[in-house]
């Protein structure tokens, strides 16, 4: 209350209160102002929780620009321990809520005035989760429409993943749970995968530029993908998710970016605008995994396959020959016996024909005899009539020539009778043989004991030879 | 006669053949010339073919023992 003062002066002094005064008088306009709740909607600034379990926050408008200006307007608040547990159970059941820097709450509380700080600040009691929800669901409805409309939605996934992605990029809080989660399950694949981490934060002011760093470093190395994981956490949490510069730069990112971002319920724009989305880092990693081991899976499908295929080949291959060979075998019989039945009608032929020869050559020699023997007729008669005529003539100088040899054959008749050894035996002449026949005719032809045959006209004189005394060369008679 | 370049070569050479033997019109005098080419080329292709095969089989086998699975 207004008192009267110091009356050190004279003249009269306005009322002046004390500090406890003019505060307590504020509290008392404060509550008459607002004596019931009320409702006030924000941003969520500069957050602390005390040890004594009072949270303490600034609220500034939504549009005041981004985190770290200076806001124009402020109101400070305070949940109270007490009040807490009632605030926690309703963003509990929300289950995807918490109260963090930057996050737009509506909430309810009463206005009073907080003498030790001479301000006035509002003692949060009431949250509308729906409203934050809302708010980030039609903030992400806007800026997927306008992805939309650019194209840009599908682009990242547009991207073709390679077939065996074993080298990855990944960015996350390295050494989070999520980092073990991820790296694990990759590991325990037995596949040869080469992680490359770009340490990053995923939630509070600096999230957003440190992802989009990150990115930035990852596209410039020989990565397969780019893998962007994060724990579970409440979906105000994930806001950075949502936001559009990490949309934009990944539509533009040149590398398939695969998401695990804990969430249990709405997608975040990141998700939509990822090649492939998983719930959580474990399951981004198996969606690698599941990657590599189809690519495993269709070689060997393959390996079955050509194997297969070389078989029916060489199969077909074998038939081919078999035929070609069967076709040779045919053709050769079939040409063989074609000969055969060639030769056949070959020497048919032939045998007619030296048939029709033979008719003909017998014809010719018939002509020939023909000829011949009326040849040989006309050369006899011609030798008949020779002969006949020689007849003729002989018959016609036979009796002249008869009379002559006659006449001359009896005169040698008489010539030779003359000297018949019978007229000379008959005259007294005889002939002398050997017992052998032979002629005597000297005494040296015979040797004394030889029998001799003596001829003449009356008979044979056989006779033994004596030995004659030999007449000497004196004319004496030897013996 | 020379050992075909290629398992094509000794097909067409043998396909050749046997369009030849197939006219009915071949000589009787190379006939068996032919017919003989004709096996030494069937030969040349099956072997060629078992060689084949038993590779693809080794390179499967070779697999199977690098993949279990």
């Amino acid at each position: 209350m207004v008192s009267a003062a110091s009356t050190t002066f004279t003249s009269v002094i306005e009322p002046t209160y004390t500090v406890p005064e003019l505060n307590r008088a504020i509290a008392r306009v404060v509550a008459r102002a607002f004596p019931e709740q009320v409702w006030v909607q924000g941003e969520i600034r500069d957050i602390t929780r005390a040890a004594s379990g009072h949270v303490y926050f600034t609220l500034v408008d939504a549009d005041a620009g981004e985190p770290g200006s200076v806001p124009e307007s402020i109101l400070p608040v305070t949940l109270f321990a007490s009040d807490k547990e009632a605030v926690n159970r309703m963003l509990n059941r929300s289950g995807a809520m918490r109260m963090t820097d930057g996050v737009a709450v509506r909430i309810r509380g009463s206005l009073g005035h907080f003498a030790a700080r001479g301000t006035v600040q509002l003692r949060m009691t009431w949250i509308d989760t729906e409203y934050t929800l809302g708010r980030l669901a039609t903030s992400r409805d806007q800026l997927m429409r306008a992805l939309a409309a650019e194209g840009l939605v599908d682009s990242n996934a547009a991207l073709p993943v390679p077939l065996v992605p074993l080298r990855v990029g990944l960015l996350t809080s390295v050494g989070s749970a999520a980092y073990a989660d991820f790296v694990d399950e990759l590991a325990a694949s037995g596949f040869a995968w080469c992680v490359e981490p770009v340490d990053v934060r995923v939630q509070g002011q600096e999230a957003e530029q440190s992802i989009l760093a990150g990115l930035a470093t990852l596209s410039g190395r020989p990565v397969d993908v780019i893998a962007i994981v994060r724990g579970g956490g409440a979906q105000t949490d994930l806001a950075v998710f949502d936001g559009e510069a990490i949309a934009r730069a990944v539509a533009a990112c040149r590398r398939p970016v695969f998401t695990g971002i804990g969430h249990e319920v709405d997608e975040t724009v990141l998700d939509r605008v990822a090649a492939r989305s998983f719930k959580t880092p474990t399951a981004c990693a198996a969606g690698l995994v599941s990657i590599v081991t189809g690519f495993v899976a269709l070689l060997a499908d393959r390996e079955a396959k050509v194997s297969r295929v070389a078989l029916r080949v060489l199969g077909a291959e074998e038939r081919r020959l078999d035929d070609r060979a069967a076709r040779v075998t045919g053709a050769a019989r079939r040409r063989i016996s074609q000969a055969i039945v060639e030769v056949g009608a070959v020497r048919h032929r032939a045998a007619t024909t030296t048939r029709a020869a033979g008719r003909s050559s017998r014809e010719r020699l018939s002509d020939a005899g023909h000829s011949v023997v009326a040849v040989a007729g006309r050369r006899a008669g011609i030798e008949r009539t020779a002969a006949t005529d020689m007849r003729r003539r002989l018959a016609a100088a036979a009796p002249e020539r008869i009379a002559r040899a006659t006449a001359r054959l009896g005169d040698i008749h008489g010539r030779v009778e003359g000297q018949s050894p019978t007229r000379l035996l008959a005259r007294g002449w005889s002939v002398t043989t050997t017992e052998a026949g032979r002629l005597v005719t000297d005494p040296i032809d015979v040797a004394s004991g030889d029998v001799l045959s003596t001829r003449v006209a009356g008979g044979s004189i056989r006779s033994i030879a004596e030995p004659l005394p030999r007449r000497l060369p004196d004319g004496r008679i030897g013996s | 006669m020379s050992e075909p370049a290629s398992y094509r070569d000794a097909m067409e050479e043998l396909q050749s053949i046997v369009g030849d033997l197939e006219r009915d019109d071949v000589d009787i005098d190379v006939l068996s010339t032919k017919v003989r080419r004709a096996f030494e080329l069937i030969e040349f292709c099956r072997s060629r073919i078992s060689a084949t095969e038993l590779e693809i089989s080794q390179v499967v086998a070779a697999l199977e023992r690098e993949d279990p699975d």
